[in-house]
């Protein structure tokens, strides 16, 4: 389902973070210039709650309306979502998640943070 | 009429015998509230740090010709047999996305992990019963051994998932708890299931205590579930946006 050979990154504001078992989702309005509505809705698999418990996240990590890059594992099908890899905020800190194709709950922690996004509208 | 008692008398007589040997032994270690103290400290939550999945690439199942295609056809990671079930044993108590715990009570350890899975582990010196149905978790009886636990678990559902086939009739498995140090509990599992294993399944597994005081609970069936096709159970990623969703920013 998920590219295990490489990794992407968009850059958006965040529309929903999911807090459901058993994976969490995290969606991300990115723009996009050549679609009539002007941005694509991403959406990025997580591990599961409770591992994200562990790895200090919480269902307020990130805020509705907050500017993230992410880096992920592209799906396969080439639509716009993947597994989550790391995220930085505009303050540059780095959140890492958990699971990813083919690794175990680090999986993450081998894929390098996306510069942060620029603090503007 | 007195003949007739008398035979009753006789067989009451070997009934009770044969109770009070079925009974639970006070001098068994743990059997009682002050022996308790006497067993290994396993309190808190322990958790493994791999996946089944990944457990099961780094160390394939003996599997049958015919149990492997069927593993094979489900795939490596889809599991749809296991989707929406009530939690059963086949060998794993769990511990990678739910964490484990031991409760210790007279004459029985109770292992519970956060995913809803309910062992109750008789250590009263009972035998294993001869008759037994098949449930989800099976009948475990286990006795120490020092400071290990060794269980015996029968009765275990044939239809359980192992590994991508149902598990099979006559079914038995081992294992071998202990202290490995003060944060490393060993688990040392032994499983044969002649109906898909070509010979017994023998692996370690080793669990670290997880600094959490509550649980949290893990499960895999809900309302819905965008990662997982209700209908086959296999994994999917559904791109249907929440209903709820506020509007994009301006441009």
């Amino acid at each position: 389902m998920f590219d295990a050979g490489r990794t992407a990154t968009v850059t958006g504001t965040v529309a929903k973070l999911e807090w459901t078992n058993p994976h969490v989702f995290i969606w991300l309005y990115v723009p996009n210039a050549a679609r009539d509505s002007g941005f694509d809705l991403y959406a990025f698999e997580n591990g599961s709650p409770n591992v994200l418990l562990k790895r200090g996240w919480s269902r307020e990590t990130f805020a509705v309306g907050e500017k993230l890059s992410i880096a992920y594992w592209p799906l396969a099908d080439g639509r716009t979502g993947g597994h989550f890899a790391v995220a930085t905020r505009v303050d540059g800190s780095v959140i890492r998640g958990a699971g990813g194709p083919g690794g175990g709950v680090d999986a993450s922690d081998a894929i390098n943070a996306p510069a942060a996004p620029a603090n503007k509208p | 009429m007195v003949r007739g008692w008398h035979w009753i008398s006789a067989l009451l007589g070997v009934l009770a015998l044969a109770t009070a040997s079925a009974q639970p032994t006070s001098d068994l270690p743990g059997a009682t509230y002050a022996s308790l103290a006497e067993l290994p400290d396993w309190s808190g939550w322990w958790g493994f740090g791999q996946a089944a999945p990944d457990e099961l690439r780094t160390q394939p199942l003996p599997l049958k010709p015919a149990a492997r295609d069927a593993a094979r056809a489900a795939g490596p990671d889809a599991d749809p047999l296991r989707y929406c079930r009530p939690a059963q044993f086949t060998g794993s108590n769990g511990g990678f996305t739910e964490a484990v715990e031991f409760l210790f009570t007279p004459g029985r350890v109770t292992l519970t992990n956060e995913r809803g899975l309910l062992r109750r582990i008789y250590a009263d010196g009972r035998a294993m019963p001869t008759a037994l149905d098949p449930t989800n978790t099976g009948v475990s009886i286990g006795h120490w051994e020092g400071q290990t636990l060794v269980v015996e678990t029968r009765g275990i559902n044939p239809l359980a998932p192992y590994g991508g086939v149902p598990i099979g009739g006559n079914v038995r498995i081992t294992e071998r708890m202990f202290l490995k140090d003060p944060g490393t509990l060993q688990i040392d599992v032994v499983t044969e299931a002649p109906d898909v294993l070509t010979q017994p399944d023998r692996r370690t597994r080793l669990y670290k205590r997880v600094a959490k005081t509550m649980a949290n609970e893990v499960t895999w069936c809900t309302e819905y579930d965008r990662s997982i096709e209700p209908g086959s159970g296999r994994q999917r990623f559904d791109l249907t946006p929440p209903r709820d969703l506020p509007p994009p920013p301006p441009r």
